[in-house]
């Protein structure tokens, strides 16, 4: 039996070099993507409106979220896996279990930090139990409205700190991709220079596709 | 400071406000000459600057300040009521000192009074020490606060005191004999001072006491305790175990702890500290049956090797070998230099934030399903090997591994999912990553990609011959990973391997904390720190019957996962009924036995009812493959019983994969649990004898530790072929396909390939065709006589012209007719892939 020499290359040395995100490879056909979507256009202006965003960013982000970050072949798992306690994503615009309750916790509490605003205060209620919010998420203009109220959220909050981001369709989708939140929990503070991952950068594409429509 | 001493009497006690080391010093040439050899001895009377008051000094010689050459010239010199002062130098006993009555002793700060062999006893006087002052040595014996002694040796000391009195040690000691604490008497090691046991130890005698203030570790420090009470100090961690009763524990604390042939038996406890080292000679290892804690910290670990530092010590087989009932842990341990660092035999402990390397096998789990969580496990030969084992992996690095990452064999199915985090590569060849085989289903990620399951990073750059390999009766659960490649080649896996979706960068390592999404939900509804109370029982409402085999398993395995175990039982058993010719079946088989087992943990019921339905599906009069599986697995779980039964399975299944399979099962038994060496190398010699040259045979004679035959046996370039040899005997073994089926296309989307599955039940002329998006055919693949089973081909993405086709949608339509007389089937199915830029 041999061994080989041994290498002292630790695993922070390597952490320090990783992305951050993963991204998944896209299971959904573009074409397939951009007809539901279409199909779905009401619900997208509706929700624009109501939390005052821009519907093309909407279409661009959701678009990006199917075509890249899920694998349609197991959908009949999601639920499942929510009804399991376990953080799903759900639904049209595969918004997670529990950040919908933070969700509806924010725009319910104009004391959070992230409270985006009177305007917004109370569109969405706060469920009593993770089913109840299971069904939300599978009314799929409910869960449009979740997509947006998100969106929502991180304009307000970007913009508070002194740095809007309600025209950075590449931002937007960035932090709507990776969320708020790092993986330890801190907040993914504003500054001045955000950059955007790869779902960022297909969202700006995405988005002349919806602005030409 | 003064290095002559300075001897004098008072008759009160004096206040040293002030620096009077001039005057000493001052004096120093007139005693010296008048002394002789004995340093400077003063003798203060009436005068003596610096000292307050005159008349309160007694007086020798009126002409000179009333110092004494000797103690004992002091004390003689003194009248009751007087006090005799030690108060700079190194003064040296020159005789026994007895301080009668009405006297007193004091020794002050900065001096050291050196008993040079006698000892210094208060008679009906006082001794009195100062904060400062030394006494060397120092065993003293002491009521309450008050001095009794000064001894030169701990027996003394020991043997002068009587019960309610304390012997306090403050000189470092190197033991010369045993030492049993008297009756009555607290032996009290305070701060800074260590005992040297050598081979020695220190015993309490009925209602004696040990103390240890001392922050310094004895030599070695082997505490026997129950609570914070200390019962003795050991030379050996044996000697201490040998003398623990129930409830007690043994603690070992500080560097150079040699481990002799050490067993913490079932009702004994090992408690090791941070910084320890634990040091295996030849031959020697711990076995543990009891409880084994051993918690160092990120900054100070515990260490644990064989004593020459050789990497994978032959004459070190195991570092730890814990055994069935055995409790405790390993947490920010380091294991280094054995053939085995931590063996587990029907064990479950965790090993946490700890590094294994230079092992032969960094964790060896036999019939064992250990915790390995946060962990290092670094140039070993095999990373972690499982035979009938399925620990829990999470956020382990496993790396540099000569042979393979992690090995699993017999219902092997470690989970690596959900936390998952595990990142494992190597700089170097590897024959593989991951291997399974025989009816072994690690989960390296499952579940759709919309939770945070998987996100292993398992990035082999030099793979000997597969990164992930399923072997017979394997189904491999690896989706949500990234493979350190954007697109990783189906070349990388062997076997039934579900490696789609993968990840396209690298997941982060770092252990994840509660974003304030996740923990407002789980504060709101109750949910634990890992976000999930469990799942509802209705959801079993969700399973559909009409799924295919592949949802079947996920589901059970996903219910398994989610605290539903005794829910799945009938879904197992439904599948190995309706298709014991399926892969699947295997699986489900796993699958219950895992149920089981997390069941018997809760119940202590279940296992007998899964050895049961064991029984019943050996004595089935079939010889399904799957039936001498379980048969095997039921001798696994009887021991030694169940030898007979894997003779039995050998005999009946002796042209399938499964007489091998027995055979090792047979090795495996006598090595691991037998010890006979003789024996093991019986079952070794039948298995080779019967299959010279298979893997089996391999992993016998390297579980041997044979350094002759294992260089020759593992010559990578021989193991390919023996095992494409056996990879095809193998399939010819394979149950054939009820129907035909076009399984799937992986990966897809694709660049550069993609793999086109198919299974057809009898022999068959196939033709695949693949057309664009505008109707056109661009390729064509035909084969006129394919055998039945399970088929697939690669197709690179080229024309028929070698050319490469542009990216997007394309159809593949698949056709299959029967060769077999009398049977005209002929089976249609197209599926889309599509071909990124």
């Amino acid at each position: 039996m041999n061994i080989i020499a041994l290498n002292s290359r630790g695993r922070f040395f390597i952490s320090a070099i990783l992305f951050l995100f993963p991204l998944f490879v896209f299971s959904e056909n573009s074409d397939s993507s951009i007809a539901i979507i279409e199909s779905n256009s009401n619900y997208f202006n509706e929700t624009a409106i109501i939390f005052d965003i821009n519907p093309t960013f909407l279409k661009s982000i959701v678009y990006v979220e199917r075509t890249l970050n899920y694998d349609w072949s197991d959908k009949i798992f999601d639920v499942f896996f929510a009804r399991s306690g376990r953080n799903s994503s759900i639904g049209f615009c595969q918004v997670k279990l529990k950040t919908a309750y933070w969700i509806e916790k924010q725009l319910n509490d104009s004391t959070s930090n992230f409270f985006p605003g009177e305007k917004y205060y109370k569109k969405l209620t706060i469920s009593k139990s993770p089913q109840e919010i299971i069904n939300k998420l599978n009314n799929d203009s409910l869960n449009i409205l979740y997509a947006g109220a998100y969106i929502r959220i991180i304009q307000s909050l970007w913009k508070k700190s002194g740095f809007p981001i309600n025209d950075r369709v590449d931002i937007l989708a960035t932090l709507y991709s990776t969320g708020l939140f790092q993986s330890d929990g801190s907040l993914r503070k504003p500054h001045k220079n955000p950059k955007s991952n790869y779902f960022g950068k297909k969202a700006v594409n995405c988005s002349l596709i919806f602005t030409a429509k | 400071m003064n290095i002559f001493p300075r001897i004098f009497l008072s008759t009160t006690m004096v206040d040293y406000s002030g620096d009077h080391s001039a005057t000493i010093t001052g004096q120093t040439d007139i005693y010296i000459s008048k002394w002789g050899y004995y340093p400077l001895m003063r003798h203060h009377k009436n005068y003596h600057p610096g000292y307050g008051n005159p008349s309160k000094f007694l007086r020798k010689n009126p002409s000179t300040p009333s110092d004494f050459a000797t103690v004992q010239d002091a004390i003689n010199d003194a009248v009751s009521g007087q006090i005799v002062h030690i108060d700079a130098g190194v003064p040296m006993l020159q005789t026994n000192i007895n301080i009668a009555s009405d006297l007193t002793l004091k020794i002050h700060t900065g001096t050291t009074l050196n008993l040079n062999g006698y000892t210094i006893t208060k008679g009906s006087g006082e001794i009195v020490l100062e904060s400062g002052a030394v006494v060397n040595p120092r065993y003293c014996v002491k009521t309450g606060s008050t001095i009794n002694g000064f001894y030169p040796t701990l027996n003394s000391a020991l043997s002068n005191a009587s019960s309610g009195q304390t012997v306090e040690v403050k000189t470092s000691t190197a033991l010369t004999n045993n030492i049993l604490v008297p009756s009555g008497v607290t032996l009290k090691i305070l701060s800074g001072t260590k005992l040297t046991m050598n081979s020695y130890n220190v015993t309490r005698a009925s209602g004696a006491s040990i103390i240890l203030l001392s922050t310094r570790n004895n030599i070695p420090d082997v505490r026997l305790q129950s609570g914070p009470t200390v019962l003795g100090l050991y030379s050996l961690i044996s000697s201490g175990l040998s003398a623990s009763a129930s409830g007690q524990y043994v603690h070992v604390r500080g560097p150079n702890t040699v481990a002799n042939d050490l067993t913490v038996s079932s009702d004994k406890n090992l408690k090791i500290y941070p910084g320890a080292t634990i040091i295996f000679p030849d031959y020697k290892e711990m076995r543990v049956y009891g409880t084994l804690d051993a918690q160092g910290t990120s900054s100070n670990k515990i260490i644990f090797t064989s004593a020459d530092g050789t990497p994978n010590n032959y004459e070190n087989s195991y570092l730890i070998r814990f055994y069935s009932g055995s409790n405790g842990s390993l947490e920010n341990c380091i294991l280094k230099n054995a053939q085995r660092g931590v063996y587990l035999d029907h064990s479950s402990i965790h090993i946490e934030d700890s590094e294994i390397k230079r092992c032969g096998y960094g964790i060896y789990n036999y019939y064992s399903n250990s915790f390995c969580y946060n962990n290092n496990i670094n140039n070993n030969s095999y990373g972690i090997y499982n035979y009938y084992s399925s620990p829990e992996i999470d956020y382990t690095e496993i790396s540099n591994s000569s042979y393979m990452g992690i090995w699993c064999d017999s219902y092997s199915s470690p989970n690596l999912d959900t936390p998952g985090h595990n990142y494992l590569h190597s700089d170097n060849y590897v024959l593989f990553g991951v291997y399974a085989n025989n009816n072994s289903n690690p989960e390296l990620g499952i579940g759709s990609c919309s939770i945070n399951s998987g996100r292993n990073t398992i990035d082999y750059d030099n793979y000997d011959l597969a990164v992930v390999h399923a072997g017979s009766n394997c189904n491999i659960r690896a989706e949500n990973n990234y493979w350190g490649t954007s697109t990783p080649s189906p070349n990388m896996f062997s076997g039934n391997v579900d490696w789609y979706p993968y990840l396209t960068s690298q997941p982060s390592f770092n252990i994840q904390g509660n974003s304030p999404e996740v923990s407002e939900f789980d504060i709101a509804f109750s949910m634990n720190s890992a976000g999930n109370d469990g799942i509802e029982s209705d959801v079993l409402l969700l399973y559909d019957e009409n799924w295919k085999l592949k949802n079947k398993t996920k589901f059970i395995q996903i219910m398994i996962n989610n605290d539903q175990a005794q829910n799945v039982h009938k879904l197992c058993k439904d599948i190995i009924r309706d298709y014991p010719d399926s892969s699947e079946a295997f699986f489900a088989l796993d699958l219950l036995y895992q149920a089981s087992r997390i069941k018997t943990m809760k119940s202590g019921k279940d296992i007998k009812a899964f050895k049961n339905y064991l029984v019943e599906l050996s004595q089935k009069k079939d010889l399904k493959e799957i039936y001498g599986s379980a048969e095997l697995l039921l001798a696994g779980l009887e021991r030694e019983k169940g030898i007979t039964r894997i003779d039995d399975v050998f005999k009946k299944y002796r042209n399938t994969y499964l007489a091998e399979t027995a055979l090792f099962q047979k090795f495996m038994h006598y090595y691991n649990e037998n010890g006979d060496d003789k024996i093991s190398r019986n079952a070794l010699a039948e298995l080779e004898n019967h299959f010279p040259n298979s893997e089996y045979t391999l992993e016998a004679y390297h579980n041997l530790g044979e350094k002759t035959d294992i260089v020759y046996k593992y010559d990578i370039t021989n193991m390919k072929k023996e095992l494409s040899g056996k990879e095809t005997n193998k399939e010819d073994l394979k149950a054939v396909p009820k129907e035909y089926k076009l399984s799937g296309i992986f990966p897809n989307p694709f660049n550069p390939s993609t793999v086109i599955k198919y299974e057809l039940p009898f022999e068959s002329q196939i033709n695949i065709s693949i057309f664009n998006i505008m109707g056109k055919k661009v390729k064509n693949i035909e084969f006129s006589n394919q055998s039945a089973g399970n088929h697939q081909i690669v197709w690179d993405g080229t024309n028929n012209n070698s050319v490469r086709v542009p990216s997007g949608v394309y159809i593949v339509k698949f056709k299959a007719i029967s060769n077999v007389d009398d049977n005209n089937d002929i089976f249609m199915k197209t599926m889309k892939m599509t071909i990124l830029k």
